[in-house]
């Protein structure tokens, strides 16, 4: 809804609009050391769209999704499991070299994370959103006129602090993925 | 009606004058039997009659200390069983120590009040008792000590209360053999003897630990003994007393004030208790003053105690199976004797007097504050830990452990959990961090009964202290 709200109000603001969409999937690393002890790295998916406002400048929105990590946690090494996933919004500024087009990336995420703890002890429930920045980079190649490969990495600090402890549920994110382009 | 209630209302005085709880355990020679006496009845009556799963005769019997076990020996088995007597109407065969490997077949049996182990004479010849650790809940553990003294034998054997002097007759020899018990309760560090009359063949040890008195059968008499300390025993004053006719076993009464020595014989003349007093250790007063007994055994047991007082002090039970069949009960102040009549299947042998178990709580409690970090918040977690206590002697005890909030003195404790004992502990989980408890521990015995408490408070942040 929300990608349907912001790629009408662009259309109506813009007379010719360049379009992107894609996928990517990629390593996603996690930044605090108890999490990536339970939990490990994961992976993600990053379906996303993008638009072209202004000589390079454009604007992209996905979801990142896929990280569902499943560990033993605790002095009694109970399961558990970690979800964590979210809107990401950014200003990109891609410049265009020939066939390829390296880019920069600056925006905001919004995720949500639910930990699930297999225990009658597990008193709290840890089910919650937490908004923060996001920064990318990236190269896409253009084998095709509308087609690119795309190498993505971001970087997400995410602090959140559902309870008396501060985590860390950032982390790097490396992506390949596959895209095209088009003309509205 | 006026008479039924002067015999009822007479029989609760005299039953609330024996003691309320006392039990006599009463081994059989016939076929695994023995059988539970009620002291808490006037007249006593026997209050069942239950099988050990060794179709064998029984001879000593001897409670632990805690009364929460028997040991029985069979001799001719070569084993010593042990049975759980916390609910005398229901004692149960708890586990048994088979020696037969080692062709050691066990006669007497003495258990120390102190100490946690028993020591148990043979009537193989082969100069060996055994001693038995108490404490193991498996009842596995013994060891098998050889006697140095050449040419010794140890049908009865008599340990003092600290279980620090064993006493041992070695009949064939006419003689004792004594000795210190070593630290590991294992066998002797020392040995020294001093000469009896002719067989003597049970000794028994006063509630004090300082006078031992041994009874020679062929002799007809016996011999007086002062402990002067750990394997130290000498002659006492007289050195020996003749009885009538030929003794066989003795018994203290509760207080060491007065010993009883009941005899018996091949002829027609009734088996007799003989009484004496005690007047200072190893001092015993010739006065006698002699019972003819209802009862009669007619044999020569090495070592088991054909004779009981109950724990006040006022009842003897004496052992004989032959004609009338049934054993004597003498009350002690007035020496009125009666037949306890048994079935003549019944054949006593060994007697004992038990009271109700008792049960201690674990020992050495500690609590130690655990965090389990499920890291977007933390669970606390009080590690409670206990040992079993070593005044058990392995009885089969549960662990309760009650908790309620620090600080509400007026609050009620909780039930958290029970355990079997062996389950050493247990983690309070799903705490706060500012929580702090009192931990109350106790054990419980098959019967229910529970011990007094051991209360633990947790003061994390602060001190922790046992109470």
């Amino acid at each position: 809804m929300l990608f349907f709200l912001l790629f009408s109000t662009l259309a109506l603001c813009v007379q010719a609009i360049d379009i992107e969409a894609g996928f990517l999937y990629g390593m996603r690393t996690v930044a605090d050391s108890q999490i990536k002890k339970v939990y490990g790295n994961g992976s993600c998916m990053f379906p996303f769209v993008g638009v072209n406002i202004w000589k390079g400048l454009g604007l992209a929105i996905g979801y990142e999704t896929g990280f569902s990590r499943d560990g033993k946690i605790g002095l009694y090494e109970e399961p558990t499991t970690l979800k964590v996933g979210g809107f990401i919004v950014s200003l990109v500024y891609q410049h265009r070299l020939g066939l390829v087009a390296p880019y920069l990336g600056l925006g905001y995420g919004s995720f949500s994370y639910e930990q699930t703890i297999d225990s009658p002890y597990a008193f709290e429930k840890v089910d919650a959103t937490q908004g923060g920045l996001v920064i990318s980079a990236g190269i896409k190649v253009y084998p095709l006129k509308n087609v690119f490969i795309c190498g993505d990495f971001k970087y997400i600090p995410l602090k959140v602090k559902p309870f008396e402890e501060t985590v860390d549920l950032g982390g790097m994110r490396l992506s390949l993925g596959l895209g095209a382009s088009f003309g509205l | 009606m006026k008479r039924i209630v002067l015999v009822v209302g007479l029989v609760l005085m005299i039953s609330s004058a024996l003691g309320a709880k006392p039990w006599v355990l009463v081994s059989s020679s016939d076929f695994g039997h023995y059988y539970v006496l009620d002291l808490g009845t006037w007249p006593v009556s026997v209050l069942g009659f239950f099988n050990i799963s060794l179709i064998v005769g029984l001879l000593d019997v001897e409670p632990y200390p805690n009364n929460c076990y028997a040991l029985f020996s069979t001799h001719d088995a070569g084993a010593v069983v042990r049975i759980d007597i916390t609910d005398p109407n229901h004692p149960i065969e708890s586990s048994s120590l088979d020696l037969s490997g080692r062709a050691f077949a066990p006669l007497d049996i003495a258990i120390p009040k102190e100490g946690g182990f028993a020591v148990v004479g043979e009537g193989s010849n082969m100069n060996r008792i055994v001693f038995i650790d108490l404490t193991d809940p498996d009842f596995k553990t013994y060891s098998i000590y050889h006697l140095k003294t050449d040419g010794a034998a140890a049908e009865a054997v008599a340990v003092t209360p600290d279980g620090q002097t064993v006493i041992i007759c070695d009949s064939w020899h006419n003689r004792i053999i004594y000795g210190q018990v070593n630290e590991s309760k294992s066998g002797l560090v020392s040995e020294n003897t001093l000469s009896t009359q002719f067989l003597p063949i049970n000794v028994s040890i006063s509630p004090d630990g300082r006078t031992a008195l041994v009874v020679n059968f062929f002799s007809q008499s016996f011999s007086v003994l002062r402990i002067d300390g750990p394997g130290a025993v000498v002659p006492g004053s007289p050195s020996s007393l003749l009885v009538w006719t030929y003794p066989q076993s003795i018994a203290f009464s509760p207080d060491g004030s007065r010993a009883y020595i009941y005899s018996t014989s091949y002829s027609s003349w009734p088996d007799r208790l003989s009484c004496y007093s005690v007047i200072a250790p190893g001092q015993v007063n010739p006065h006698i003053t002699l019972v003819d007994l209802m009862s009669k055994s007619g044999a020569a047991y090495f070592g088991v105690d054909l004779l009981a007082v109950s724990l006040d002090g006022m009842l003897a039970i004496a052992g004989g199976w032959l004609d009338p069949g049934g054993l004597s009960q003498v009350l002690l102040d007035s020496y009125d004797v009666s037949l306890i009549p048994l079935k003549s299947y019944e054949h006593p042998r060994g007697l004992a007097v038990f009271d109700e178990a008792l049960v201690y709580p674990p020992a050495e409690p500690t609590c130690t504050r655990l965090v389990n970090d499920f890291i977007f918040y933390k669970e606390y977690v009080n590690r409670l830990t206990w040992s079993v206590n070593p005044n058990n002697l392995g009885a089969p005890v549960t662990v309760r452990i009650y908790r309620k909030n620090l600080g509400e003195p007026d609050s009620e404790f909780q039930l958290l959990q029970e355990f079997d004992q062996s389950l050493a502990s247990y983690d309070d989980r799903g705490l706060r961090k500012d929580q702090n408890f009192v931990y109350r521990f106790t054990s419980v015995l098959r019967t229910g009964k529970e011990s007094l408490p051991t209360d633990l408070e947790t003061n994390f942040g602060g001190l922790m202290f046992k109470k």
